[in-house]
């Protein structure tokens, strides 16, 4: 099956120059315009950002306010198809797509672009320039000013689109979008309809979304130069992040949402009766399961903290079977099994069925989701490979011993009972760990907060700085004879007194 | 063309030596071997397979669970085995701590599942090192175990034991010295054996080196030419393919190295220093010493070929007579082979390489014909699966895809493996070369690399690990 993927470039939309690429998993392929002949045009000059600049943070608003209304799947051709196509090239069943989809308008809302503006930015800086006063008594001001980003994308969930696309606007930064191979057609369908609603809108016009197979050195090493692009925001994939480092230098700046992995951290001893066993592993299962556990937020490896309590370690047996009877019981538009199940997974998982010692293996003969009891305090070595909803649980003595797990590709931590936290979240930082939730909570991602231990947006604002030295309105005159150390006084004397 | 050896003896002698000395029941004879008919090998294979089900049954635990859950009491067709073929990644099944804390009676117990042989009675509580853990298990017991080189970090153990050794290598003799169409000619003839890596071990490929070293020579330590007189160390390399998996993490503290490998530190860094010194010495024995003599040597591609295109640039040749067999194998997954490698081979050794498509968990040569087939030896029953659902594909025509066998001359283990190759299997065709056995594709591909490379960390190049795991137990850390 082949299918054609349009390009957006700048208010045009692209459907010539047609080349086949084919997608991941060898089932369908996709064709598109050729990069090699759109690459040029996709670049845009320094001085073009002008327009973007001039816009009030109210003309932004309105702008993804209108287009938030007009990226309604029920009404949107361009999405419609694009959904029906990602349904083929996409990790996820087309239920869970339909969720992703049907999420998009939400991101727009007026006052919700403004929370996420002021908290992840901050509205004065946005709005022109903010004015700060040192002790001293220097002014200076300061503005987060847009930059030229490739945003080298995700493809597991189609909100990553439109999380780049509202983090361009608000930022008035120039967004090209090199769309992955497993979601090809979200964003250029997201470009077609601001080209319906608004084609000369600066916003639309510093917006393009292309297909370009990821490593093309030709293409790669013409477009990853300063002088065509500040900044590089790379999600997911090691192979992929690696890649883009070569292209690092002066002037061009990585952004790295590296790929990650999560786990749960759950005290047995916390757990005194059935309905609480109940509700630890539904929530468990959301953070396991949600989305089909294809997103680095999702639960993976489970640390059940047994302290030295048999009826604790007999709990763990317990939770994982409720765990999968859970996982099982999800609706569809929040989790189904796998569309593809893993086939080296799988084969890891196999030989631990027929071993009663070591492993409990609790389901995945059908691939519907599986549950993999360790006996040992260490995750199983396969760990790495865990999906379609697989959980392994490992009992810990204590949550001391957590610290041995966590590094830098440690995300979420989902924690249970709230009050467990209070013993991680000031260490597990130091380790890597960068999230903490609540058990239930993992695959509830805000924009509005830090993302992977850092700040994308500011990241991908150029903060600028104009210092104003205002000697005759300062009010902090130094008086009598001693010479500050520091500070404008200080420089002042040095430099001008002379 | 010689006329196949006819089998004598009884129904139950045929089948009794068919499954459990094969080269017997072919006289030692590749040609016989390779010129078995289709209907007498499917029935001899077919029979040997239910025979080793119903005795591993009860006598392998963990094919016993496995059976039972699957619900499985008999065979009635070849393809009724696959699932109950072990998964690859069962004989590395155990949980990781186990052998990062060298808790060996454990490993014991769990490998003890995997073999019909009794391992209760040994006591591994005081063993300190995989190497002594080998060794524990080849004197108390009828094990002669395989580890591999742990290319991902963790490391399997096979549990073959000293039969299926013997028909490795007997297997080997007649596919390296024998050509098919001819007579055996003198199956005892005393032969040189060439090794360029360390002479003993317990990887699947050192302990190869071992067993030909003492069949191929006659048990003559003179004719047995290790590059490196040595144990090439399973902890150590156990030790560099972790590093490599932490490095390929980005974090290398979290290796832990045993107070047994760290006591021998200074003794692996004087071996390592005097290795160096071999190397030299080897090559000159190679050309020299051996001149005129009948010669096998067996290696990994790279490492075969480095030999050859060192002894070229120096103007070197090797004379070795002309019945003399170079045979690679091993070691070529996940490598780039050059593309002179044959050339430069033949034109150093005046020899045509011969390839083989060998795994450890089985004992057949397979060796590749001069249509570039490999052809499997009859008691090996490949069986093609679809790579998606594992479902065995039809036994007809040409099929591709993830290969399964059975091979029912295992004695140590349960025969069946799903492997993660991905093969192209004739099962209907007739070779050009004569021979009447299933063949398959000289492309054979790793799934996981296919995929994406996931495990592209490559083990092949045992002395580099050697070398990388050197350097880390020698500097101060």
């Amino acid at each position: 099956l082949n299918v054609t993927c349009s390009a957006v470039v700048r208010g045009q939309v692209i459907e010539s120059d047609l080349v086949e690429f084919r997608g991941r998993g060898d089932d369908f392929s996709f064709s598109s315009p050729d990069p090699r002949v759109l690459i040029d045009r996709v670049v845009s000059r320094p001085a073009q950002l002008a327009d973007l600049q001039k816009l009030s943070f109210d003309e932004i608003l309105d702008y993804l306010e209108a287009l938030g209304q007009h990226l309604d799947v029920a009404t949107n051709k361009h999405l419609q198809l694009a959904r029906e196509l990602t349904y083929l090239a996409a990790p996820t069943p087309p239920s869970i797509i339909d969720t992703f989809y049907a999420q998009v308008p939400q991101l727009f809302r007026r006052d919700y672009v403004r929370e996420v503006a002021e908290k992840t930015v901050g509205m004065r800086y946005l709005d022109g320039w903010a004015e700060e006063q040192l002790a001293d008594g220097t002014r200076f001001s300061v503005r987060a000013f847009g930059s030229r980003c490739v945003h080298v994308v995700a493809g597991n969930s189609p909100l990553i689109s439109a999380a780049t696309l509202l983090r361009s606007a608000i930022t008035r930064s120039d967004c090209i979008i090199k769309t992955p191979s497993n979601d090809p057609f979200t964003a250029p369908a997201f470009g077609k309809t601001m080209v319906d609603m608004a084609p000369d809108h600066p916003i639309t016009r510093h917006f393009a979304a292309l297909y370009w197979r990821g490593g093309d050195e030709e293409i790669e090493s013409r477009l990853y130069q300063p002088r065509n692009v500040e900044k590089i925001i790379a999600w997911g994939g090691f192979a992929s992040v690696k890649h883009v480092t070569k292209f690092i230098q002066p002037g061009l700046e990585l952004i790295s949402l590296d790929p990650k992995s999560s786990i749960s951290v759950i005290d047995a001893r916390a757990i005194t009766d059935e309905a609480t066993l109940l509700s630890v592993a539904s929530r468990l299962a959301v953070d396991v399961a949600g989305f089909n556990q294809i997103g680095c937020t999702n639960a993976r490896v489970v640390y059940v903290i047994t302290g030295d309590d048999n009826d604790a370690k007999d709990t763990v047996d317990r939770l994982a079977e409720s765990l999968y009877r859970a996982i099982l019981d999800m609706p569809p538009w929040l989790s189904t099994p796998a569309k593809a199940y893993d086939n080296e997974l799988r084969s890891h998982i196999a030989p631990l069925r027929d071993d009663d010692e070591w492993f409990k293996v609790i389901g995945g003969e059908e691939d519907e989701g599986c549950v993999i009891v360790s006996s040992e305090s260490e995750p199983v070595d396969f760990a790495a490979l865990l999906g379609g909803r697989t959980a392994n649980l490992v009992p810990l003595k204590s949550v001391d011993d957590l610290g041995g797990f966590v590094d830098a590709y440690t995300q979420t931590v989902g924690v249970y009972p709230e009050s467990l936290k209070r013993d991680i979240v000031d260490t597990l930082p130091l380790y890597g760990a960068q999230r903490f939730v609540s058990l239930g909570y993992a695959i509830h991602v805000d924009l509005a907060m830090p993302q992977d231990a850092l700040e994308p947006s500011r990241r991908m604002c150029k903060w600028i700085v104009d210092l104003c030295a205002d000697v005759e309105n300062r009010t902090d005159r130094h008086e009598g004879g001693v010479a500050p150390a520091t500070g404008a006084q200080f420089y002042e004397q040095a430099v001008f007194a002379s | 063309m010689t006329e196949a050896v006819a089998p004598t003896g009884t129904v139950e002698t045929r089948i009794d030596q068919f499954m459990n000395e094969p080269s017997r029941y072919f006289g030692m004879s590749l040609t016989a071997l390779h010129s078995i008919s289709r209907s007498e090998r499917e029935e001899l294979e077919f029979e040997c397979l239910r025979r080793r089900f119903e005795h591993h049954r009860d006598a392998v635990p963990m094919l016993g669970k496995l059976a039972t859950r699957q619900g499985i009491v008999q065979l009635n067709d070849v393809v009724d085995v696959v699932p109950l073929c072990f998964e690859h990644t069962a004989y590395k099944s155990y949980p990781s701590r186990l052998l990062q804390d060298g808790r060996f009676d454990q490993l014991t117990r769990w490998l003890n599942k995997l073999t019909p042989h009794d391992l209760s009675g040994v006591d591994a509580t005081n063993v300190d090192s995989i190497d002594g853990w080998m060794d524990l298990l080849t004197e108390k017991t009828a094990l002669d175990p395989i580890t591999s080189s742990g290319t991902t970090g963790t490391m399997s153990f096979l549990p073959h034991d000293s039969d299926d050794g013997d028909r490795v290598a007997r297997s080997a003799k007649m596919g390296f010295l024998q050509d098919f169409g001819s007579e055996p000619g003198n199956t005892d003839e005393k032969v040189h054996v060439v090794w360029p890596t360390y002479g003993r071990g317990h990887t699947g490929m050192l302990r190869f080196g071992r067993l030909i070293g003492e069949y191929f020579t006659q048990g003559d330590k003179s004719h047995f030419h290790p590059l490196y007189d040595s144990e090439g160390s399973a902890d150590i390399m156990y030790l560099a393919a972790q590093l490599r998996a932490a490095a390929a993490r980005g974090d290398e503290t979290k290796v832990t190295v045993s107070p047994a490998l760290l006591a021998r530190r200074e003794e692996i860094n004087q071996l390592q220093r005097s290795m160096t010194e071999q190397v030299g010495p080897f090559l000159e024995n190679l050309v020299y010493t051996l001149e005129g003599e009948r010669v096998v040597a067996v290696a990994m591609y790279l490492a075969v070929y480095d030999i050859a295109r060192n002894g070229l640039e120096k103007g070197l040749k090797c004379g070795w007579a002309s019945d003399s067999t170079i045979v690679l194998g091993g070691g070529a997954k996940g490598l780039v082979i050059p593309e002179d490698l044959e050339a430069v081979v033949e034109e150093f050794f005046g020899i045509v390489p011969r390839q083989s498509y060998g795994m450890s968990e089985q004992t057949h040569a397979n060796m590749m014909c001069e249509h570039r087939r490999y052809h499997f030896e009859p008691g090996l029953i490949p069986i093609v699966l679809d790579p998606d659902d594992s479902k065995p594909l039809p036994r007809k025509g040409v099929q591709i895809g993830r290969l399964a066998f059975f091979d029912v001359t295992l004695t140590g283990t349960w025969g069946g493996v799903i492997t993660g190759d991905e093969v192209e299997v004739d099962f209907e065709g007739e070779c050009p070369c004569g021979r009447t056995t299933l063949h398959a594709s000289s492309k054979i591909e790793r799934y996981s690399e296919k995929r994406g490379g996931t495990d592209k960390i490559s083990c092949a190049a045992t002395p580099q690990a050697h070398a990388e795991a050197m350097e880390f137990l020698t500097s101060d850390f």
